[in-house]
């Protein structure tokens, strides 16, 4: 899993493997001495792969039958065999071996496999997607921004944003009167081409449709967080209106959502800030995408570009 | 969508303000800093036509990652004793405990 990572982002993971032969487990500290032997033959990784992918095979053997085993892989792999054997059971990979399991413990180490993300304990689900989703939404913090926008819009000027999507244009009249901030840190975006090439992430057919994210996560924001812009006269009432979403009222950035419907629970809690005025038929046609709905999730439609009109 | 939160509550831990995705099904979409760095506060009043029902809205800077200090639980990665694949100024490291068993 985590070598695929490495594979799959060749530039931006690194993959750090530490051993803990756990105590109760008869055949952790041949194995662990066995991939310990085969990297002294520049072999670790594959020796870790081939213990890994025959541990089924091997789980119920006997030590003697592991040990056999582990010979033939070393075969396999092409090891110098005679070393291999040698350096299997010498003293001080015994030693590595146990000093790994009384390491583990002194550190109380709760379980295995156990992972740090950036030197931080995780204890979420390790599929690949999910460990995916996270590589991407730190790399994203590349292009945050140290600042928040400086204001820029005339909040009395008449804004219109037109999103180029791979299925058709989609046209925002913007509503620079009623969230000025909300606004302008859009219009700001759109200018330094954060949504440009990008997916709509979450796509739920009656009832919004969500982009704004460069990770496509779900998880990704620009940097900054500004607080919520709730007014008298804007309301989830009908198709079309674009509102901020966001993980409570001061914590909008760059993901947006359009209504499919009135969906009047939202009013108050997110920042109204646009009217779909053209292009309706354009969202129907996006992919349908919900992250929560569990993997594999579809590709998703995209954002090809986005640009502003000002009067 | 409390999933993805909960995933990305966990890797981030307390230097991240948690939020639990609310009643609202709208995304919880971005991980509001609450960390040791300093925040710069960005206010900005602006004229509005319609009736603001909310406070004046303001701008935060935050940041994804605090600034690490040297863990003596789990020390940084070594080349001279850790099996490693990567690049060393990758963004995102895994360090993974195992057993094979």
């Amino acid at each position: 899993m985590l070598g695929q990572l490495a594979k799959d982002f060749p530039q931006d993971v690194r993959v750090v493997y530490r051993h803990f032969p756990l105590p109760g487990h008869d055949k952790s500290l041949l194995a662990t001495q066995a991939a310990e032997a085969a990297g002294i033959q520049g072999k670790f990784w594959e020796m870790h792969d081939a213990i890994f992918a025959g541990q089924a095979t091997w789980t119920g053997m006997t030590l003697d039958q592991f040990e056999a085993w582990l010979k033939d892989q070393a075969k396999t792999l092409g090891l110098d065999q005679a070393k291999f054997a040698t350096d299997l059971k010498s003293e001080a990979l015994v030693q590595k071996a146990t000093q790994a399991t009384e390491n583990g413990k002194k550190i109380q180490i709760p379980g295995t496999p156990f992972i740090l993300i950036n030197s931080r304990p995780y204890e979420g689900p390790r599929d690949y997607d999910n460990l995916a989703a996270i590589v991407k939404s730190i790399k994203l913090e590349d292009r945050m921004f140290k600042i928040c926008p400086p204001m820029t819009i005339d909040p009395k000027k008449q804004y219109t944003a037109t999103i180029k999507t791979n299925v058709g244009d989609v046209v925002v009249q913007l509503f620079a009167d009623k969230a000025p901030m909300t606004v302008n840190s859009f219009i700001f975006l759109v200018k330094q081409g954060w949504y440009d090439n990008i997916i709509w992430h979450r796509v739920i057919a009656g009832f919004v449709a969500q982009s704004g994210d460069p990770s496509g996560t779900g998880f990704g924001g620009p940097g900054y967080a500004y607080s919520n812009e709730i007014t008298t006269d804007a309301h989830f009432d009908k198709a079309g209106v674009v509102g901020m979403a966001n993980a409570g009222p001061n914590s909008n950035g760059s993901q947006f959502f359009i209504a499919f419907a009135p969906i009047p629970d939202l009013d108050g809690q997110y920042t109204i800030f646009g009217q779909v005025i053209a292009g309706m038929d354009v969202l129907g046609k996006l992919t349908p995408r919900d992250p929560s709905a569990g993997n594999p999730l579809p590709e998703g439609s995209k954002i090809i570009l986005v640009t502003i009109t000002e009067k | 969508m409390k999933k993805i939160w909960l995933i990305f509550g966990l890797m981030l831990g307390a230097a991240l303000a948690a939020c639990g995705g609310g009643a609202a099904a709208i995304a919880p979409v971005v991980p509001l800093a609450a960390t040791s760095t300093a925040a710069a506060v960005n206010t900005q009043n602006v004229e509005k036509t319609s009736l603001p029902t909310s406070e004046p809205a303001t701008c935060t800077v935050s940041s994804l990652q605090p600034t690490r200090t040297p863990d003596p639980y789990f020390p940084a990665p070594d080349p001279k004793t850790d099996w490693i694949q990567g690049p060393q100024g990758a963004k995102v490291t895994f360090l993974e405990y195992s057993d094979f068993q």
